[in-house]
């Protein structure tokens, strides 16, 4: 089933064409990569799919109605977003900064119950923050306020996970850990995501589609098997770059 | 069974009605002091007499007649105060808007000024003070978005120069005024109860401001960890922009008509009160009006009697009693989080 629909998508910042005219259909059970090279409108993209940002022609439709039209808060128990980064001017706790995610299930008079501060304290855990619930977020690293940013997106439980850059900040092992999570996660619900990525090998590992972002006009979609080669990415990163399959049959990919 | 792990129980950092009635009865009792305190010491229990039984005779008229509408506005104005200064901050996202940094006592200064230089009776003082913060207000706030986005720190910036501005023709509107003019002058400039006479109307709008900003209160949770998190987790972000600027102006202008231009109190209280109990602004909104209005009364309290029968400007006893306290609280406070 379509979830996520772009027509015609174009996206410009002042004069500068971001992407002309791209159609793209995200269906349920599916999970993008969105690749490429800085600057070249990865976060604006996810924004637009997002519904954060209007679009400068076409339209992007969740289940068939514009995403634009849709009530925020009925929008967000459909899909959550992971921001680069995190302002945090007045910092709270790591526990109400997790909480914060029940935001769009409760009618805006409604406390936090039992049922929220439950769920809360297991995306905590699964963030593996348990025990700093009480901690104020500005005395939490770079990486552990990623982590709280991805268990504040657990306890909002879309349906569609939009992620730019889930893995900064992380190391090795919950780059690998905080990922294969969101994914079981978004399995159990037969939701869908699509993340914004520099690590090709992380796409390969998660993802069954990429969208490769050449230049405006040329944005590559397809299954992985279709567009992730050496070719593209070479083009795509303007490198040369490696091809190295495993003994297992996983394939990698490094600069040359 | 719920999952659980010492320290992820922690749902409030404080308990909130706790919070809020400790602070209620702390505002009562500097309320109380207030009415006893002055040139005729009033026993408490004569006080409450008053308050209870009404009653002619002389302490009873002192009390009901005399203190307890500028004790009432007194704190009205300083809840007013507060919390105009809390959603501004929020609505900034920046620890240092305040009415008086942002001009809006500026603003209403140079036009109340303006009125008691020209020699026009209060009605117009008055007047002028709350077509200054609204003008002053809508100056800072329409300016910076002509140029296309919101951006807070352009807004705040803004706000300064504009206070700066003021801050010009305030100095020369003190310099061309009447000699006799000049005394009433300066006492408008540091804000003064004396004039203040309580109203149903302000406190009507301290109260509804209060509601209307508690029911946006989770969205004003989210509205400081920026404007496109809030929308992501389906705050409709203009509208409740909209309406706190609506509520921050309306507050900060009622509390400058009122009473003059007091600094620090819109700075000071929504610092001190997040630094006791976090946060969340459900619990951080309600107590900057209890603490706003408590800290004004005593400070009014003080400015009648430290040098009697002469009056000081509440606005200077306000910084001199604020000023000292919150450094004290910021230290103490950075102190307990370090271990």
């Amino acid at each position: 089933m379509t979830l996520l629909t772009a027509r015609a998508l174009t996206l410009r910042i002042g004069d500068r064409p971001l992407c002309t005219g791209l159609d793209f259909a995200l269906e349920r059970g599916q999970f993008w990569a969105l690749l490429g090279a800085n600057g070249i409108g990865k976060t604006t993209l996810l924004h637009a799919l997002a519904g954060l940002r209007g679009a400068e022609g076409g339209i992007v439709a969740m289940e068939g109605r514009d995403v634009r039209e849709w009530p925020g808060r009925t929008l967000a128990r459909q899909r959550g977003v992971l921001f680069q980064d995190s302002q945090d001017t007045f910092p709270g706790t790591v526990f109400e900064t997790a909480l914060a995610g029940c935001h769009p299930h409760l009618p805006f008079w409604a406390l936090e119950g039992a049922r929220e501060f439950e769920s809360a304290v297991r995306a905590l855990q699964a963030a593996e923050l348990g025990g700093m619930g009480a901690r104020r977020i500005d005395t939490l690293s770079g990486g552990e306020r990623r982590r709280l940013a991805i268990a504040a997106l657990l306890v909002q439980d879309p349906l569609l996970w939009l992620l730019d850059e889930p893995a900064n900040h992380l190391d090795l092992r919950h780059q690998v850990g905080m990922l294969a999570h969101i994914v079981s996660r978004v399995r159990e619900r037969n939701g869908a995501l699509i993340m914004a990525l520099h690590d090709v090998n992380m796409a390969l590992r998660h993802c069954t589609h990429a969208a490769l972002m050449i230049d405006a006009a040329t944005i590559l979609c397809g299954s992985m098997q279709e567009i992730l080669n050496a070719e593209n990415l070479e083009r795509m990163y303007r490198c040369p770059v490696r091809r190295i399959v495993n003994g297992d049959g996983r394939e990698f990919y490094f600069p040359d | 069974m719920t999952p659980h792990m010492p320290g992820d129980a922690v749902p409030r950092s404080v308990n909130w009605a706790a919070a809020v009635c400790l602070f209620a009865v702390v505002a009562m009792a500097a309320i109380l002091a207030a009415l006893c305190s002055g040139s005729v010491a009033v026993e408490p229990a004569q006080v409450i007499a008053a308050l209870v039984h009404g009653g002619d005779d002389l302490m009873a008229r002192i009390v009901l007649d005399l203190r307890l509408p500028r004790v009432l506005a007194g704190f009205t104005v300083g809840g007013l105060l507060a919390l105009s200064g809390a959603l501004m901050q929020v609505l900034l996202r920046n620890p240092l808007a305040e009415p008086y940094v942002l001009g809006i006592s500026g603003g209403a200064s140079a036009f109340a000024l303006a009125a008691i230089a020209l020699g026009l009776g209060s009605a117009w003082m008055h007047a002028g003070a709350l077509a200054g913060a609204l003008f002053s207000m809508f100056l800072v706030f329409a300016l910076p978005r002509a140029g296309g986005n919101w951006d807070p720190l352009r807004v705040l910036l803004t706000g300064v120069v504009i206070a700066a501005g003021w801050g010009a023709v305030i100095s020369f509107l003190l310099a061309v005024a009447p000699a006799a003019q000049v005394h009433g002058m300066l006492y408008w400039l540091m804000g003064d109860l004396g004039q203040a006479r309580f109203s149903y109307w302000s406190l009507g709008l301290l109260g509804g401001a209060v509601i209307l900003s508690l029911a946006m209160g989770r969205s004003l949770n989210l509205l400081v960890h920026g404007e496109l998190q809030a929308a992501a987790l389906g705050v409709s972000v203009a509208p409740v922009r909209g309406v706190v600027y609506f509520l921050a102006s309306l507050t900060a202008a009622a509390a400058v008509m009122e009473a003059g231009s007091i600094g620090f109190v819109g700075l000071i209280i929504p610092h001190a009160v997040r630094l006791i109990v976090g946060a969340d602004h459900r619990i951080v909104l309600p107590l900057c009006v209890l603490s706003g209005g408590t800290l004004l009364v005593i400070a009014d309290a003080l400015a009648r009697t430290i040098v009697a029968p002469q009056q000081l400007p509440v606005g200077v006893l306000t910084a001199m009693l604020g000023v000292p306290a919150f450094l004290l609280l910021l230290r103490t406070m950075a102190r307990a989080q370090r271990t």
